[in-house]
């Protein structure tokens, strides 16, 4: 297929026009782009190669650091496996920042148990259609590809444990996980490379996404009514470097606390759906 | 809570010598010919096509996707579609009347088909625009 640019409300195109000549005119910036793209090419393949090359951001999981940010201050590597709450406000909205520690993420598909003590944090992640209860988007399940197709740009992919979160039509990920046993879904992207990402669903509701926050991995929660587009705004206010929206408004999601008592960030959804599905994180 | 319905098999299909809008999914297939639409509605990720003939369908595509079918499907009226902001398809040869200040557009064939739909004030000049050029 073609690839058509974006368009806001303010702008009309012509399907079909090619510019009346049959000759295709390309603005200056395409020009400028070409140029400076064939010099940083030339420089890349003349210059010496004196440090070692950026790892590519979509082949590579992300891996946990060492963090000094006041989210995460309370929690210690020595600490039981459990779910840190920290809550903020900014710009009027209430933030719940879920820090699951010494946990192995993974995805789960069916009903949960929520007496399962090994679980200290779960949430939906990949919406189902409505048509036929089927999972929206590419999706892998300990190696076992469930869904194809791009819906949403956003993904989440976990591998040997390691969380990965970006935004590409393709990712070598989903490949990956289906090769290594791990775990990948697709969802709207709210944050990528510290820039808030914009979305088109326009209706307020509850909303929470999972976060790379100072290197860490974290899910904030919104249970605010909020447009996405403000919520993914907040987040990047917040220091949010990437983040994957979850499924939000009524979905199902909890976590259980240091003293083993369980949060409920929302319980409320009763769908029964065989593909319903959450990412989890148990006790390491 | 609102689920998003995306079918990834969507594939497309053209009819050689004849102006038709083909979509079609694993389970339906949409065959229209484009003449017949008077505009398409995004919802989400969904586009609502309304015909001629009073009718209407919903098809499980974003209206960008719709717009790159029309694109590479319709080889002669493809150009008589134009993209209005990120809501809106129409077909210019129902446009019949544009009012900027109350930012309404009527879609109409001047017999039975009359839709009135609305788009923003700068879209609209564009359009109005756009169409006094073509009558010079």
């Amino acid at each position: 297929m073609t690839k058509i640019s974006d368009i806001n409300d303010n702008e009309i195109r012509v399907i079909g026009n090619d510019g009346g000549d049959g000759r295709r005119h390309l603005p200056w910036w395409v020009w400028v782009s070409v140029g400076i793209a064939a010099i940083a090419i030339a420089l890349f393949v003349l210059l010496p190669k004196q440090q070692p090359e950026t790892p590519d951001s979509q082949s590579l999981p992300v891996t946990e650091q060492e963090s000094d940010n006041i989210w995460f201050s309370n929690i210690d590597a020595s600490m039981p496996s459990a779910t840190v709450i920290a809550d903020t406000l900014i710009d009027s909205l209430h933030l719940h920042i879920f820090t699951p520690y010494n946990a192995i993420p993974e995805l789960h598909v069916g009903r949960l148990d929520t007496n399962d003590r090994s679980i200290i944090f779960a949430a939906m992640a990949a919406d189902l259609r409505r048509d036929n209860g089927k999972i929206v988007g590419a999706f892998v399940l300990a190696g076992e590809p469930l869904s194809w197709g791009l819906s949403k740009k956003g993904y989440c992919a976990i591998i040997d444990g390691q969380i990965a979160l970006g935004m590409a039509d393709n990712s070598p990920l989903f490949e990956q996980a289906t090769e290594q046993g791990g775990y990948f879904f697709r969802q709207y992207a709210a944050v990528n490379g510290g820039v808030m990402v914009p979305n088109n669903p326009e209706n307020a509701a509850s909303r929470r996404a999972i976060c790379l926050l100072d290197g860490k991995v974290c899910i904030v929660a919104c249970t605010d009514r909020v447009l996405m587009n403000d919520f993914s705004t907040t987040l990047v206010k917040l220091g949010v470097s990437e983040a994957i929206l979850l499924v939000g408004g009524a979905a199902d999601a909890w976590c259980r606390t240091e003293d083993g008592s369980i949060v409920n960030i929302n319980s409320n959804y009763t769908q029964n759906a065989k593909y319903m599905n959450h990412i989890v994180f148990r006790k390491q | 809570m609102r689920l998003y319905n995306i079918d990834s098999s969507v594939t497309l299909r053209v009819i050689e010598m004849q102006e038709y809008l083909v979509i079609s999914t694993s389970v339906d297939l949409m065959r229209t010919v484009a003449e017949d639409i008077v505009f398409i509605s995004s919802d989400g990720n969904y586009s609502s096509f309304v015909f001629t003939y009073g009718e209407s369908r919903v098809v499980t595509m974003q209206l960008g996707q719709v717009e790159r079918l029309l694109a590479e499907q319709l080889t002669h009226s493809g150009v008589n579609f134009i993209r209005i902001g990120k809501s809106l398809i129409i077909n210019r040869n129902f446009i019949s009347y544009i009012n900027i200040p109350k930012q309404q557009l009527v879609l109409s064939d001047g017999r039975s088909t009359s839709h009135s739909l609305t788009a923003s004030k700068e879209a609209l000049k564009q359009l109005k625009e756009l169409i006094e050029k073509e009558v010079k």
